[in-house]
Formats: C-alpha cells, structure tokens, sequence
C-alpha cells in the first residue's frame, strides 16, 4: 500500500534537466520533507506530485491509484503554496469553500444570480458553509471568516490556506514552504501546529523547504536533493548521523559539518596535521578522501595532553551552548560547539588541543560517497 | 538646580514656529502645481461655465448675462437631443464591444507564447494610426457601389445598405470604425492587467478544482482583473462621448441628423454658428454627463473591484 508515489521522474525544461530518475515513495499517513538548496529541483517535483507540472519520464501513484495522467483538479490533493496564492476578492471563508464549492456545486449552480433558483443548491451550500466554519475553527480562525486577504496578517493568511487545503480532507498534502514567509517567531510556533495538524488527520504530506532545521525537526523522512537528483532518503536522525553522500552531511545541520581532506596512508589509515584520526577505511592506499565531523564532536583537552593543535579565532555565544571559531596549523577552519562554561579557557588567539572519536568521523570518498570503515575503530583515535 | 529647569515656553514657541515653517514650505513646494492647476484646468473650465450664462457671439459687440436661458432653449433644441441620443447609442455599442473584443484579443495573446509582440502591434496599429487619414479608407471600404464591403456581400446575394450614407447604417457604421479604433488600446490594457495576476492563483484554482478555462477565468481572472476593467470602460466611455473625427470627415452629422453626435454638434454652434455661449452651454452639459459617470464608476464600482 502506497500514500504517494513518485517512481523514477525525469523533468527537463530545455536542456536544462532539473530532475534526473527521483524516486519518492510516501508510506500512508507519512510525513516526508523534500529539502535542499534553491534549484535542486524540490518544488519542481511537488508540482508533478500536484499535477501543475509534466514529468517527461516517471509515474505518480496515489493509493492505488495512477494518477500521472490526471489534471490537478482530477487529482485527490491539497497544496499549500509559498504566497498562499489566497483570492484576494473573496472572504477567508469563501476562501476555504473553494474547494467544496468547486466539486459539489455544479457549474450552473455556481453562477451568480442564476445559481441560486437551481434546485437543491441551498442545502449544498449550507453544508459547505458549515464544514467551511468547522475547518475554520479547528485551526481557530473562526473569528476572521468575513475578512478578505488584504486585512489579514501573514500569519491568519498562512492558516487560511491550511484551512483551504484541509477543508475536502484529500488523500494528500502538498506544502511549498509554507513557512517561508512568516518571521522566526511565528515559524517555530506554526512548525510544531503544522505537525500536530498532520497527525491528528494522519493525511500523507510532502512538504518541500530549504530550512534543513525545519525538515528534520517535522518529518518522519527527509529526502535531500541537490542539482536534481535525490541523495538520500532516511530518518531525520539518520540522515544527520548517517548521511550518504558529502553534499547530504554539509546540507544536513547547523553549523555546518567540518570537512578535512586527507590521503589514504599504506595502512588505509586518514591523517590530519599528523596525527591519526582513523583508521580501516575501505578504499585504496592513495585516495583522496574527506572526513566529516560534526561540531560537536569535536572535544577540547587539557592544556598539555597531546591533541589536534588549533587556535582559537573567534566565539560565538548562543546561550545554551557556545560556538568557537577554530584554526588548524595549516590554516583549516574547524567549528566546534562546546559547553558555553568553556568560554573562559578559549580566549581567541589561545592555542587548544582537539580529540574526536573515530566513530564519529565521516568518510567520504573522491566522489562524495561515504566510505565504509571496517575496522573495530580506536575509541580515542588522536593520539599519535 | 534652576539653571537647567525646562522653560516650557520657549519650547512651545519653537515648536510653533516650526510648524508655521512647514506650512510655509507645503505652500510654496505646491505653488507650481496649484498655478499651473488653477490655470490650465479650473479657469478654462469656469470660462465656459461662465460663457454659457451669457448670450455671447464671436465677433459681435456686447456681452449680455442671460441667466439660464441657454439651458433652457437646450431643451427645446431638437438637434441637440438628437445629438444627445445619437452619443448615447454610439457609447453603448462602441464601450461593451471594445472592451470585451480587447479582453478577449488580450487573453488570446496571454495564451499564445509565440508572435506575441506581432499581434500586439497589429492590434495596437489602429490606436497609434491617425483616424483623419484611415477615415478615407473606411469611406472606400463602406462605399455602397465600389466597396469591398458591398462587394462581398453581392457574392453572396445580399444587397449591400448606403453604410455611411442611410439613416438606419450610419451610427452603427461609425460605431463599428469606433471599436476597430478602441479595441487595440484596451487590449494593451488588459494585457498589462493580465500580466500583473499572480500565475500561483491559476495554479491554486486548478487544485482547487477550477478545471475549465472557463472556471479559471470565473475564479481568478475576472475578478483579479476588475481593477483594470474598471479602468477601461471609464476610459471607453469617455472616448465614445468624445467622438468627433470619424463623424467630421465621413458624414458631418449626416444623413438628416442620424450621425449627430454632441460634439459635432458643439463645434457647428461654437466654430460654424459662432454663438459661443449657447455652445459653452452645450460643453457643461457634455462636462456634467462626463462627470456623472465618473462619479458612478468610482463611487458604486471602485470598492468592488479592489479588495485591499
């Protein structure tokens, strides 16, 4: 049983290919981001998923359905779009009608004047007014239905076209960065509303964004794309810990993951400023490799203790925990979040000594793939 | 601590000349703009107004006030009326034509991605044209022996009327160069209209269940249009009111007063007949119709059509 499927689409717009072979399969009641930069081709496939755009190659399934062929109105979706793309000359209430007017009403009983002696028009339109008011107040903008877009804020117009997207209860949820628009506040507060909403309903949604916060703090999967392809297709926390490909581990957290070149020594062993960092990946003597390691995988030693040697460039303070700004001997910049009562010990200019775990080191080969590492790794790996 | 108490006098005195300061400066930055208002609009305008009070003839001696007696020989002018009536029935042909002919080019050519720029400046030819010079083309076209017109329909077997030249043809034949001549300049209009309507709108309808043209059209395009709409038949209006130079070069208000339109009409009494008086009285008439509709579009339409 599939909620939403989106097998092997391809989509070019002249010779500018914007989607190569993406695979998206969504489980019934699944919640799965689409995240990446802008024009890695994200909202390109929700709009196929939509049917606004044509895939030249793949199919779109929808419960059992194939619906590749259908027009967006023939389609069982909601889309919520990054305007709102709100009537502006109708009420938040009429608004949200739309949709069931657009269905249930016939094109004769819609037209004005003409469509109200059409014979059972006045029960239809009560019961579309009704679920309307209910849609309305489930998201408790019941108090702005007579309010038309232009005397709403960003944030009523924002739920208005929730309430416009959840009003025919469809078979799927489509979101185009809903949240861009709204400020950093209100975000983080919609955020968790948008979720609650999704599993209260439990309605398949594919939610495209570029915030990679926002994807993983709201998905059950993250797919991540870059330049039209799909790199990975994982839990949040796999995604963050586990991340496929190179591009994935930089897109994927904040801030952004440390990358160290290194070559593959005889013993397939990865060295920086020499000190071995790990050691048993799976790749030839000679590779160019890149390690990957996270902020806060980075610890600090005690004065003395033999380490990673950097100096201190510049702090961040970020209340619950504390950014440094580091250099390595060669002039490599390393991130490191650490503990804010550190602060006193890293004055900038201070030379520290780093560790980090071989397990939590990234590797990736010349192509940006991950390398395994087989190896039973060395728990504390900078030593000498 | 004396020495620093506030001395709310003097600050209240400095606030007041401050403000004098800036009504000084409001005038004297609207000067140029309330002169040049004052004079080339309000004094013509009271002129005439003034005019029409009297019984004043260029070229005679004397100057008399006569009160509403202008006003009142309007009523009674049969010309006049006919004029009156005739300008009528041409705006009411020539403003639903060539505003729903120019909404319905603009949205031909929204449609169409190539040759856009072509049909555009085809349609635009008869706005940019001098309606003086293509008047004689028209008269050819129209002609009831020598016209294609004519012509084409003997071919197919149906007399073809004197168009410019009977009663029953000539205000529909006018009317019709009229809407050649408007269509062009609404389309430009409602092009730019169409251009600025947020394409996510459509995209919405369609997933809303919009799935016709027609309905997309009743959903988002219509409505987001009225600003524009609004602003093309006042446009129309006035031009249909305003017609002229396609009733002095084909027909002067011919046959028998069938194309007696009213400024025709105020031309003949003010430049042929001199009597500028009754002429200026004929102009606050035409004025006052004009303002009236104004009024009626703005005030009953304008809150209807923008939805801020």
């Amino acid at each position: 049983m599939t909620g939403l499927a989106l097998r092997r689409i391809s989509k070019a717009f002249g010779s500018n290919r914007i989607l190569q072979d993406v695979t998206v399969e969504a489980a019934p009641g699944e919640f799965i981001a689409l995240v990446g930069p802008s024009g890695c081709g994200k909202t390109t496939l929700l709009r196929i998923a939509a049917g606004l755009e044509h895939a030249d190659e793949g199919s779109v399934q929808l419960g059992d359905r194939d619906i590749t062929a259908l027009r967006p109105a023939a389609r069982d979706i909601a889309m919520v779009f990054q305007s709102y793309a709100l009537y502006p000359h109708l009420t938040a209430g009429q608004n949200i009608a739309v949709p069931l007017a657009m269905r249930r009403l016939s094109t004769a009983q819609r037209l004005p004047w003409i469509g109200a002696l059409m014979p059972g028009q006045r029960a239809l339109r009560a019961e579309i007014q009704a679920r309307a008011r209910e849609t309305a107040a489930s998201l408790k903008i019941d108090h702005l239905l007579d309010r038309k877009p232009g005397q709403m804020s960003g944030g009523q117009r924002q739920r208005v076209a929730l309430a416009r997207a959840l009003v025919r209860q469809p078979a799927a949820f489509l979101m185009d960065e809903p949240l861009s628009n709204l400020d950093a506040n209100l975000r983080v507060h919609t955020r968790g509303e948008i979720v609650e909403l999704h599993r209260r309903a439990g309605v398949t949604t594919l939610y495209v964004t570029h915030d990679q916060s926002e994807a993983l703090s709201m998905a059950d999967r993250v797919a991540v794309m870059m330049g039209g392809r799909l790199l990975q297709l994982d839990s949040p926390a796999r995604v963050y810990t586990d991340p496929a490909h190179v591009e994935v581990a930089q897109f994927i957290g904040s801030p952004r993951i440390n990358l160290l070149p290194a070559v593959l020594d005889d013993a397939r062993a990865a060295r920086i400023g020499g000190r071995m960092l790990v050691d048993g990946i799976e790749a030839a003597p000679g590779t160019a490799v890149t390690l990957g390691v996270r902020p806060e995988a980075l610890r600090f030693l005690m004065p003395g203790q033999p380490g990673l040697a950097a100096t201190v460039r510049r702090l961040e303070f970020l209340g619950s925990e504390l950014l440094a700004f580091l250099a390595l001997a060669d002039g490599t910049a390393l991130v490191a979040k650490t503990a804010p009562a550190l602060a006193a010990e890293l004055a900038p200019g201070a030379p520290v000594a780093l560790a980090v775990d071989a397990a939590d080191i990234l590797v990736f080969g010349p192509e940006g793939g991950r390398l395994p590492v087989s190896a039973a790794p060395l728990r504390i790996a900078a030593h000498g | 601590m004396a020495s620093i108490a506030v001395d709310t006098g003097t600050a209240r005195r400095a606030a007041r000349s401050a403000a004098r300061a800036e009504t000084l400066a409001a005038w004297r930055l609207s000067a140029p703009a309330v002169l040049l208002l004052a004079v080339l609009i309000l004094a013509p305008t009271l002129t005439v107004l003034g005019f029409s009070l009297t019984d004043y003839e260029l070229g005679y001696d004397g100057i008399r006030f006569i009160g509403l007696d202008n006003y009142a020989e309007l009523l009674g002018d049969r010309t006049f009326l006919i004029s009156l009536k005739n300008t009528a029935v041409y705006t009411a042909i020539v403003t639903p034509a060539s505003v729903l002919l120019g909404l319905g080019v603009a949205l031909l050519i929204q449609a169409e991605t190539r040759g856009r720029a072509f049909f555009r400046t085809v349609y635009f030819l008869p706005v940019a044209s001098l309606l003086v010079a293509m008047a004689t083309v028209w008269q050819y076209l129209l002609h009831p022996s020598i016209g294609p017109v004519n012509e084409m329909l003997r071919l197919v077997g149906l007399p073809g009327p004197n168009w410019l030249g009977g009663s029953g043809t000539v205000l529909l034949s006018l009317a019709l160069i009229g809407v050649w001549q408007s269509v062009g300049f609404n389309m430009v209009l409602f092009l730019a209209g169409l251009t600025a309507i947020p394409r996510e709108l459509y995209a919405a309808a369609e997933i809303d269940g919009a799935a016709s043209a027609w309905e997309r059209f009743r959903l988002v395009t219509w409505p987001m249009l009225g600003p524009t709409t609004l602003f093309v038949v006042t446009i129309s209006v006035v031009n249909a009111v305003k017609v002229f130079e396609t009733v002095g070069t084909l027909t002067q208000g011919g046959p028998n007063k069938a194309s007696e339109v009213l400024l025709w009409t105020i031309y003949q009494e003010g430049f042929v007949y001199l009597r500028v008086g009754y002429a200026s009285a004929m102009t606050v008439v035409f004025l006052a119709v004009l303002v009236v509709l104004m009024l009626v579009q703005y005030r009953v339409l304008d809150r209807r059509v923008h939805y801020t």
